[in-house]
């Protein structure tokens, strides 16, 4: 049965200190490839010094819509009783802007995604201005190496002749207009 | 930049050459790897084999800029004058490079092959007297190292998947490996480079990259050949480059005075 | 909740400037346009590959070499976007793929012309490119959130692309007679797939009014296919080379250039699979996929076994 291997949510970190942010996913048979395939579709350019790769199935998503239509999320939270499982660590972002991204906003110890949504939904400053949820099992994640960064991520910021400032196509189209043509 | 002043002519002209020869090594593979494009089993490695090829192809422009330094030629017009004005015949790479790409096993296992020597070679160069080619060596190593984890993934996977990749690998080894003697022969005049500290001695560096290769590819369930190696000379050339040179040099002949 | 007061909700919220995200209540047909648009869109950028990818070997120049194999990757990744985006609607990219090869999904006109000198590389990337971002510009504004973000990130590389092409153009058009003659020439046979690639006129696309209502595009054909031409007009005529067009003309009372008419029988050709490249351009991608299917199935196997 032919695929195109499953899928893994791509999550960068385009320099130090600043939010994961989720950029798409890459096709890959292992978190490894995932990890490698990231790197070469999303940072031919210099925009990251650090990556997340995660399974799809792995991660919980709900717009607030969704949240506004669940009644879970409408009620009181002490209602709410948590799965008698052990805690571990669920990452939450949210999209806070109609054009933005996912972005990472805190971690919360629970025993389910669902769990970290509610007790994230109920505790955060700003939940009313999250447009959007993604919830990640920390378990799930296959991080970068930080001492990589050299091999990984660095190389890219040589590769000048990706960028359109490269090339002087203004300046020259003003000299040619400047100048009489030629070719008359 | 001059050439430094305790270099003997000789000397110069072993190095010069040296970096000449590294530069057509990955001119070639870089091209061999650029042939890939749009036609890769899968649309991330499309993506993944063409940054390899920019990577090799980058390298080389390093090479054939510290050969300018020593033969006082313009670094900034060497790589278009060695890659475009040279006739097939004077390219001095080693064979394996000049191969066409095969299929998808041939290809990966000729980039393993030739990343996990780099490494090897690159982190000996690094230790060179000769500050210009200390530093190009570090430069290269970086990207080196994840070229060699890409190769290695796939070497592992593809030996250990499944009955058609393993024998498809295998296959591939036996048709490379006899090449491989070529990458480790020594260049003329090695001894007093050696000496002067600027190279390693590639007997060495073999030995080691041997014993690596061999332990990891036995580990990719492959069986490393009993066949001879070749014994080739940098200025032996099959017609597949002779094919390629033609190709690439298509455009640039319409009008070599030109512009592009 | 009708019915009819869901869709209204959903048809304000666009009109609110709001984005819809995978998980929102979306009307079937946005879905099934949606994900029409994007994969049609995404093997554009996939089959886009071939005709410059054939030059990366002849590449007349190193840094020119690198900048095309530069920009035949970024068709690949743009390509790896949008199916991301399809596949955020439900679309996977195995059916996708089956539908492109078996020549049951469209994708650009435009990719099946032959690329036949080096001057083709330029002008795709001045004409062609150039034409695709006036497109995306347009969508990044789109009401689909994950169609969106990968339409801004296309939009952020493809300047590069059209940059390349302008240079390469440029530097011919200022050549030798022979480089001024290839480009000349290039510019001849791309000139009217270029404009085709902006669709049928707007009199004739009949889905144009609901996919502006809900976001999906905010410009019509014709308006691009106008700013196209206004922008790339005086530039071409500044470097001395002409277009195909004995009917072009600069209009003093409308302020802007009009063109002849175009022939929208060859567009049908073309798009029918009739065009000079339709079954080369195929065979390379089917040919790609089945020799890929032992890669494919080994690396699947490899992870199955070691997770087990």
């Amino acid at each position: 049965m032919d695929t195109q291997w499953p899928r893994f949510q791509v999550f960068v970190q385009s320099k130090s200190g600043a939010p994961y942010m989720d950029v798409g996913s890459v096709h890959a048979p292992d978190a490894e490839l995932a990890l490698l395939n990231a790197r070469d579709v999303f940072a031919r350019r210099p925009e990251s010094i650090s990556m997340w790769v995660v399974p799809v199935e792995a991660i919980l998503w709900k717009t607030s819509q969704e949240l506004r239509q669940d009644a879970e999320f409408t009620g009181d939270a002490h209602t709410i009783q948590p799965e008698n499982t052990a805690n571990q660590p669920y990452h939450i972002f949210c999209k806070f802007k109609q054009a933005g991204t996912h972005e990472f906003v805190t971690t919360v110890e629970t025993a389910s995604a669902s769990a970290a949504l509610r007790q994230a939904y109920q505790s955060l400053l700003h939940r009313q201005n999250a447009l959007s949820w993604c919830i990640i099992p920390d378990q799930a994640v296959t991080k970068s190496d930080p001492n990589e960064v050299d091999s990984l991520y660095a190389p890219a910021l040589d590769k000048t002749f990706r960028m359109s400032t490269d090339f002087r196509t203004v300046s020259a189209m003003r000299a040619i207009k400047s100048t009489p043509n030629e070719n008359e | 930049m001059p050439t430094p002043q305790f270099f003997d002519a000789a000397l110069t002209e072993s190095l010069a050459l040296f970096f000449l020869a590294l530069g057509d090594d990955e001119l070639l593979l870089g091209h061999r790897d650029s042939e890939w494009c749009g036609h890769a089993p899968i649309l991330e490695e499309d993506i993944a084999f063409a940054n390899l090829a920019l990577d090799e192809i980058g390298h080389a422009t390093y090479w054939y800029e510290l050969y300018a330094g020593l033969v006082n030629e313009n670094p900034e017009q060497i790589a278009d004058h060695l890659v475009f004005e040279r006739p097939w015949k004077a390219w001095r790479n080693i064979q394996i490079v000049e191969l066409p790409r095969g299929d998808w096993a041939f290809s990966v296992l000729r980039q393993y092959l030739f990343d996990s020597a780099e490494v090897i070679r690159l982190e000996a160069l690094a230790r060179s007297s000769y500050v210009p080619l200390a530093g190009v060596a570090g430069k290269i190593r970086k990207e080196e190292l994840y070229h060699l984890r890409h190769s290695r993934a796939w070497i592992q996977r593809l030996g250990l998947g499944t009955q058609e990749s393993q024998s498809r690998l295998q296959n591939a080894l036996q048709s490379l490996w006899p090449y491989t003697n070529q990458m480790w022969q020594s260049v003329p005049g090695e001894d007093r480079l050696m000496e002067a500290g600027l190279l390693p001695g590639s007997q060495a560096l073999q030995t080691i990259w041997l014993e690596q290769t061999s332990a990891f590819l036995r580990e990719c369930a492959l069986t490393i050949p009993s066949t001879p190696p070749l014994i080739l000379n940098r200025t032996q050339h099959t017609t597949h480059l002779k094919t390629l040179i033609a190709e690439m040099h298509s455009v640039f002949k319409l009008d070599p005075q030109a512009q592009w | 909740m009708d019915n009819e007061t869901i869709l209204q909700d959903f048809e304000e919220r666009i009109a609110r400037g709001e984005k819809i995200e995978p998980g929102d209540w979306m009307p079937d047909e946005y879905r099934r346009q949606l994900i029409r648009m994007i994969s049609q869109h995404a093997h554009s950028e996939i089959v886009g590959q071939l005709p410059e990818g054939a030059w990366i070997t002849r590449a007349p120049s190193i840094r020119r070499k690198m900048i095309l194999l530069a920009k035949v990757q970024d068709e690949a990744g743009h390509g790896q976007y949008l199916y991301h985006a399809a596949e955020t609607l439900g679309a996977t990219r195995e059916e996708m793929l089956e539908a492109l090869l078996a020549g049951k999904a469209k994708y650009s006109n435009v990719f099946n012309y032959p690329t036949l000198t080096w001057a083709d590389v330029g002008v795709i990337g001045y004409l062609v490119d150039f034409a695709a971002i006036l497109n995306q510009t347009m969508l990044a504004r789109c009401s689909y959130g994950p169609y969106a973000r990968a339409m801004v990130r296309i939009c952020a590389e493809e300047n590069f692309h059209k940059k390349q092409g302008q240079d390469i153009v440029i530097r011919l058009a200022q050549g030798s007679p022979y480089q001024r003659a290839m480009v000349q020439d290039a510019i001849h046979r791309w000139w009217w797939p270029t404009l085709m690639m902006f669709g049928p006129p707007d009199s004739e696309s009949p889905n144009t009014a609901t996919l502006v209502r809900w976001k999906v595009k905010t410009r019509t054909n014709d308006e691009l296919r106008q700013e196209f031409i206004d922008k790339i007009i005086p530039e071409l005529l500044a470097l001395g080379l002409s277009v195909p067009d004995a009917e072009l003309h600069y209009d003093e009372r409308l302020k802007r250039w009009v063109h002849g008419p175009i022939d929208w029988e060859e567009l049908r050709q073309v798009i029918q699979g009739d065009g000079p490249c339709n079954k080369e351009r195929m065979e390379a991608r089917i040919q790609a996929h089945e020799d890929g299917l032992w890669v494919r199935e080994a690396m699947i196997a490899y992870a199955q076994r070691t997770q087990a």
